[in-house]
């Protein structure tokens, strides 16, 4: 959720410094390889902890994923690219949006300087920096181990959110993240290569949130309650670009459930404390010139279902109706 | 008041009669699992059983339920539910699972009935259900399999 962003500290790039790295991206756009990366890394002084990568005292691993996830899997992809170098237990690992910062989330195959998701290029844009910050992440984690257990860093294990030392120390990475927060961010940050890797394009790395979505628990955008939100509906305009003339929700405002009808530069919003309020709000008729037709009026459905139809009257008196103004014609050429 | 008998619980609902009884359980009932598609039975989305047969919630009225059982995909449970979602898990069948509340109820309900449902009958039973990823393929192919395992 963004408010949880919101309470990370800031990673502070300079502004110059996100000037230049901006201005490196726009002379050396390579697609999917952002040769000022591994600058911005160092210099957004980067937390890869806190940018891209979360860990918690708990062992809970979040990833702060630039792009959004709508369906296309992009959450779970960007989680295997950064869980491949930092390798922590799938189970531990959740995906968050990260918002607000194109130093850190823009997108690099459009030039790095807003946050986008589209066209295809989630993984492309990602392909990099998420792997780095999981590998970043781990180096700092084994640092933090080799410091605090006096053995060096090469004899250290780092796998399934495990630090172990062949002489029986071991510590989760949740454990060591308060002190490999303190290390210093690795200025080079090697990758594993192509066969070793144990994730990426492995089938037997399953999408994390399937279970989720067979059993109704999986929440999406229309399935967030916060307190005291209302629901709106829109009456469109029923030609493409025309505005609100004028409109009559007086009788739509008597209803029980609505809280107000107002205009928007797109149409008419109705606005209601829950959906079915809002949706009989909507119910407008043709008044005056009005082409809306009422949304009930939908043709009887060829659906096997033997549901009992929903109640409606067969001409819904009009809750709203709407006057528009006809779009305005395209500027002569 | 309204009373329903919903996933083994008595509910009072605080609802006019011709309130959907899709939004009944979504806002009223706070049980987010059944989804809103298109509001006109087009899309199986809000797929629930009624004393377990699938009907398209967004076209029933919660003042028609009456005494029927209601189920929906958060009370869905016994041998065959959980054989459908354990396979539907398995094989992966979701892509971004807005449609999948209702595939599984119709599923249910399906293997429900028919034990050995072949391509035909999958296609009959399910036709009411779209699904915008296209997850057409692997729903048929995890109701198989499941058909299988509970034959087993």
């Amino acid at each position: 959720m963004l408010n949880i962003i919101k309470t990370l500290p800031n990673p502070k790039p300079s502004r110059r410094q996100f000037v230049l790295a901006a201005a490196a991206i726009g002379a050396t756009l390579v697609v999917g390889f952002r040769p000022t990366f591994s600058r911005a890394a160092t210099t957004a002084a980067a937390q890869p902890l806190e940018a891209y990568i979360r860990i918690a005292p708990d062992n809970k691993v979040t990833i702060l994923s630039s792009q959004f996830d709508m369906g296309q899997g992009a959450y779970f992809g960007i989680a295997t690219l950064a869980n491949e170098e930092l390798d922590a237990e799938w189970a531990d690992i959740t995906v968050e949006g990260g918002a607000g910062n194109p130093a850190f989330y823009g997108n690099l195959a459009f030039g790095g300087e807003f946050q986008l998701t589209g066209g295809s290029s989630s993984m492309t844009s990602s392909w990099e920096r998420y792997r780095k910050a999981g590998a970043a992440a781990r180096m700092m984690l084994v640092s933090a181990a080799a410091a605090a257990w006096n053995v060096p860093a090469n004899e250290i294990k780092a796998e399934k959110g495990k630090l172990s030392h062949a002489s029986g120390k071991s510590a989760t990475y949740g454990e060591m993240a308060g002190a490999a927060a303190t290390v210093a961010v690795p200025a080079d940050v090697p990758l594993k290569s192509k066969d070793q890797w144990t994730q990426i394009g492995k089938a037997d790395v399953r999408r994390y949130d399937t279970k989720a979505k067979t059993n109704g628990t999986h929440q999406f955008t229309i399935d967030v309650k916060l307190p005291g939100m209302k629901t709106a509906v829109m009456i469109h305009p029923p030609l493409f670009g025309a505005t609100v003339k004028s409109f009559d929700a007086s009788k739509a405002k008597a209803m029980k459930g609505i809280v107000d009808v107002v205009a928007t530069p797109r149409g008419v919003a109705v606005v209601a404390d829950y959906m079915w309020a809002a949706i009989k709000g909507r119910e407008v008729s043709p008044s005056n010139g009005t082409t809306l037709k009422p949304r009930s009026a939908v043709p009887p459905t060829s659906s096997p279902s033997t549901a009992p139809r929903r109640r409606s009257p067969a001409k819904p008196s009009p809750a709203t109706t709407a006057m528009w103004r006809r779009p305005s014609p395209p500027p002569p050429r | 008041m309204i009373t329903v008998n919903i996933n083994g619980t008595v509910r009072e609902v605080d609802a006019d009669p011709d309130m959907p009884l899709l939004w009944a359980i979504r806002d009223v009932l706070a049980m987010t699992g059944t989804k809103f598609g298109c509001g006109m039975a087009q899309c199986g989305a809000c797929t629930v059983h009624m004393d377990g047969q699938p009907i398209r919630s967004c076209q029933t009225a919660i003042g028609d339920v009456g005494a029927a059982k209601i189920t929906t995909i958060e009370g869905i449970g016994g041998k065959v539910a959980e054989t459908v979602q354990a396979v539907w898990a398995e094989l992966d069948v979701p892509q971004c699972g807005y449609c999948q509340s209702g595939q599984i109820m119709s599923a249910v309900a399906l293997l429900s009935e028919n034990r050995k449902p072949a391509d035909g009958d999958i296609d009959a039973a399910m036709s009411g259900n779209l699904c915008r990823c296209a997850t057409y393929h692997r729903i048929r192919g995890a109701i198989h399999e499941a058909a299988r395992r509970l034959e087993a």
